[in-house]
């Protein structure tokens, strides 16, 4: 029999179906307890959990396996990349097998004519760029966290990240797909054209949130290189500035690859940090922006961006001279989470998405729900597409702050939601914001997305209690039980 | 059920609502049609079982909201795609892709048939400028996903099942779009290749070195295979990379402008609608380059750079390449993902009431 070990506090790697599994992906397959303390959360560390085994297969073949022998059994399955993620999708569940993509780190092929790579789930974000540039190639969706997290997690969350206002969010770079589903099936979803044969299987499984199945491979679109890239640095004397020329350059209709906002709670963090980057300290805000492509439209995107950040009152503007400057430039973005940790032990990183025509009224009233709570809010997002980051800085061993800081989020949230925005730009729902889901969608819609999971995974498996609310809208907004059985049944 | 007290469109919404609630309740099967231009194999009124209506959404049209702002449009799935590309370039947009539409076509016709023109090598498929949508289900319900702004990732994006459907999944009711911006300068670099092989060789060389083009097609011309390179964006790079294309091409090759150049685009775009046709191939890009450089038949039309080739005399099969007969389903039993596919289409189409009837003759009329 399967049985939890009673101390120790990591998971229990005994009973049969573990042992079964055990045999399968061999001893370093298989995470004992004190190392499965790393597997407890993902980067939501708000939210805990402890499941009976991480169990990491080395490719396709072997995943499916492991989750026939796991399907057998009825064991829960929870799909984990590198545990980057912010919602709580990767959390374990009490009983249930993480399934880890550490050990399937292959690409295994790249075509230039075809500008593809093809992927393993385990594959660092970042070190496909690496792979692909002797290819004169890039992959463009890049997360923050793109030094850690996995392409097979991308696809889960269908990850967002700057540059991602000129190329978009993981979706539409992924091609194709191998996923294993519930039962220990692999279905092979690689292309044989540029349109689907049938329904389009791939496009509805990326931001599933592993609902659909186990992301084993995945072919990726890549971009060329660009011949040219400018990385400004403008600064402004105020965040309502910034936030207006934003929305004036998206109105104008520039396509710069990359707008990024960073308030002086930032900077200063970040420039007391070892991400420093030359951000100036008296600056109330700083746009970060880059453009791509040839030279010439590139010259003529920052001087068209140049020349509305000077209307908007911008008292300097940058230009990075060199690929070192550029790269500081960035790491200083990127390191801003990793910097807050100055500012206090725990940050609670927001996600949600603003009309760009209403940018400065959602920024402004967002600080303003932190001050009112007594909370320090810094902000750093992806300004052109509208996707704000106000990240709350805290202690979890102040029960009253984290209350405070869960009813700013909260607050934060809805605030966007009725001004027309969205509940989660590129972070996903998983845990964090499933209760939240009643409030951008109703009962109907609700109920068509989990017939489309029973779909795919009529037991209910994987990745169980995430993303979906388990109860029908109208019961968690108190008005009653619903009386249609299928309703009941969510 | 009454429709008193709704606004137009939601009184219409009912009343498709009510159609699809009484075809589930008598076992009919129903087609969602909108401009009647492109269903192809999935024709009303023909099931084989004589028993096939149409659920017509032509009535529930008109944009909901554009803002120039955001950069994104939301439509109702009657509006004809021309009607809404004229609305979003009066902001300075275009619709995401630029396909072949004829007279009538609807925004959610354009969907359900899940086309991309020739620009989707560097705009991507239309597929993936759907923000979000609201569709009617097989059991009566009505249901969204996604969202109408350009991020989103609330939820599982169903929307992405119902392009490409031919409505065989339900009836697209609404629909989000992501807009570009309509370009400063467009240019076609235009060559007769007389040399096919060379050509496409140079083509094949201009995409592996990175070269911004936005599509590139292959079409019988007055002597010979004409091959044709679009171009868009600012005028002052447009102007240096058509000329690299055209220098790439060989010294025969010409450079249209703007006007001039869209003229071209549309006239290669327009010979893309799949009506012309009796077969379609799909593939990598090296195999439709490969195929191209077999010669371009006058009964032929290639799109080089998304790996499509239409045709009207039945191709031979290769590696890397996928014939389909043009008035066939899509769906084959015996295709990948076609169980899950099957469970979708039961839990949400129980009864069978999009589900596909029997194929319609090659040569019969399509009425769309």
């Amino acid at each position: 029999m399967d049985r939890r070990c009673s101390a120790g506090g990591g998971p229990c790697v005994t009973g049969g179906w573990l042992e079964e599994v055990r045999s399968l992906v061999g001893p370093r397959g298989v995470v004992t307890r004190t190392s499965a303390v790393a597997y407890e959360s993902d980067g939501l560390t708000m939210e805990r959990g402890e499941g009976a085994a991480v169990v990491l297969p080395r490719d396709t073949a072997e995943t499916a396996r492991v989750m026939r022998v796991l399907a057998r059994h009825g064991v829960p399955i929870v799909p984990r990349g590198a545990g980057t993620g912010l919602s709580g999708g990767a959390t374990p569940v009490s009983g249930g097998v993480t399934i880890g993509t550490a050990r399937m780190r292959g690409v295994l092929a790249i075509d230039a004519l075809e500008r593809t790579a093809h992927v393993q789930a385990g594959v660092v974000n970042a070190d496909l760029s690496r792979a692909t540039a002797p290819h004169g190639l890039f992959y463009a969706p890049d997360p923050s966290s793109q030094a850690a997290c996995t392409l097979g997690g991308n696809v889960a969350n269908n990850s967002g990240g700057p540059h991602c206002l000129l190329h978009g969010n993981t979706s539409r770079h992924v091609r194709g797909l191998v996923l294993v589903d519930a039962s220990g099936e692999v279905i092979d979803l690689m292309p044989t054209g540029p349109d689907p044969e049938g329904l389009d299987l791939v496009g509805v499984t990326v931001g599933s949130e592993g609902m659909f199945g186990v992301v084993a491979e995945v072919l990726l679109n890549l971009q060329p290189l660009p011949e040219t890239v400018e990385t400004v640095l403008a600064v402004f004397p105020t965040l309502d500035a910034a936030c207006d020329c934003v929305t004036d350059a998206i109105a104008a209709r520039l396509e710069p690859s990359a707008i990024e906002i960073l308030d002086r709670l930032t900077i200063e963090a970040v420039e007391d940090s070892v991400f420093a980057a030359g951000y100036p300290r008296e600056a109330e805000a700083v746009l970060l922006v880059e453009a791509e492509g040839g030279a010439a439209e590139v010259d003529a995107t920052v001087a068209d961006l140049v020349a509305l950040a000077e209307r908007h009152g911008c008292m300097e503007v940058r230009r990075a001279q060199d690929a070192g400057e550029r790269a500081r430039l960035w790491a200083g973005r990127k390191g801003a989470f990793g910097a807050m940790g100055r500012v206090a032990p725990d940050l609670y990183v927001a996600d949600v998405v603003a009309p760009r025509t209403r940018l400065r009224e959602i920024v402004a009233l967002s600080t303003e729900i932190a001050r009112e709570r007594g909370l320090k809010l810094a902000n750093v997002f992806h300004a052109g597409d509208g996707n704000l980051h106000p990240n709350i800085s805290y202690d979890r061993r102040d029960e009253d702050e984290v209350r405070r800081v869960l009813e700013a989020g909260r607050l934060i949230m809805e605030a966007c939601i009725e001004r027309g925005g969205s509940l989660t730009g590129e972070h996903g729902v998983g845990l964090e914001k499933q209760a939240h889901m009643c409030d951008v969608f109703g009962d109907d819609d609700l109920g068509v997305m989990h017939r489309v999971r029973d779909a795919a995974d009529p037991e209910r498996r994987l990745n169980p209690g995430k993303t979906l609310p388990v109860r029908a809208c109208r019961e968690a907004r108190g008005t009653g039980l619903p009386t249609d059985p299928r309703e009941v049944a969510l | 059920m009454s429709a008193a007290g709704l606004d137009p469109h939601a009184a219409l919404v009912e009343d498709l609502r009510g159609q699809v609630l009484e075809a589930s309740a008598a076992g009919r099967r129903l087609t969602p049609v909108g401009g009647r231009t492109q269903l192809g194999w999935c024709r009303p009124d023909h099931d084989g079982r004589g028993g096939r209506g149409s659920l017509d959404l032509s009535g529930l049209r008109g944009v909901v909201e554009y803002e120039p702002g955001e950069g994104t449009v939301t439509a109702w799935a009657g509006t004809p795609w021309s009607e809404l590309a004229t609305t979003v370039a009066v902001g300075g947009h275009r619709l995401p892709a630029d396909l072949c539409t004829r007279p009538g076509s609807t925004v959610g016709g354009v969907l359900a048939s899940g086309r991309s023109g020739p620009d989707r090598f560097q705009a991507q498929a239309l597929r993936h400028h759907v923000l979000g949508m609201q569709v009617l289900v097989g059991d009566g319900t009505v249901a969204r996903s996604g969202g109408r702004l350009v991020k989103n990732v609330t939820g599982f994006d169903l929307h992405r099942l119902h392009v490409g459907a031919r409505g065989t999944l339900g009836a697209i009711l609404e629909v989000s779009l992501r807009l570009r911006p309509l370009p400063e300068c467009e240019a076609v670099v235009a060559l007769e290749a007389t040399e096919l092989d060379a050509a496409l060789d140079a083509v094949a060389d201009l995409v592996r070195a990175g070269a911004r083009l936005q599509w590139g097609t292959l079409r019988p011309g007055a002597s010979g295979p004409l091959l044709e390179l679009g171009l868009d964006g600012r005028r002052s790079q447009v102007e240096q990379d058509a000329a690299a294309a055209a220098a790439a091409l060989g010294s025969t090759a010409t450079i249209a402008w703007d006007a001039d150049a869209a003229v071209r685009r549309e006239a290669t775009r327009d010979m893309g609608c799949e009506d012309g046709y009796a077969w379609e191939v799909q593939g990598t890009r090296a195999a439709i380059l490969s195929r191209a450089a077999g010669g371009c038949p006058q009964d032929s039309w290639f799109d080089l750079l998304s790996g499509r080739q239409l045709t009207s005399t039945r191709p031979s099969e290769a590696p890397g390449l996928r014939v389909r007969r043009l008035a066939d389903a899509p769906t084959v039993p015996d295709r990948r993902g076609h169980a899950w596919e099957e469970r979708i289409r039961s839990q949400l189409d129980p009864a069978g009431v999009f589900a596909m009837g029997s194929q319609q003759p090659a040569d019969e009329e399509v009425s769309a």
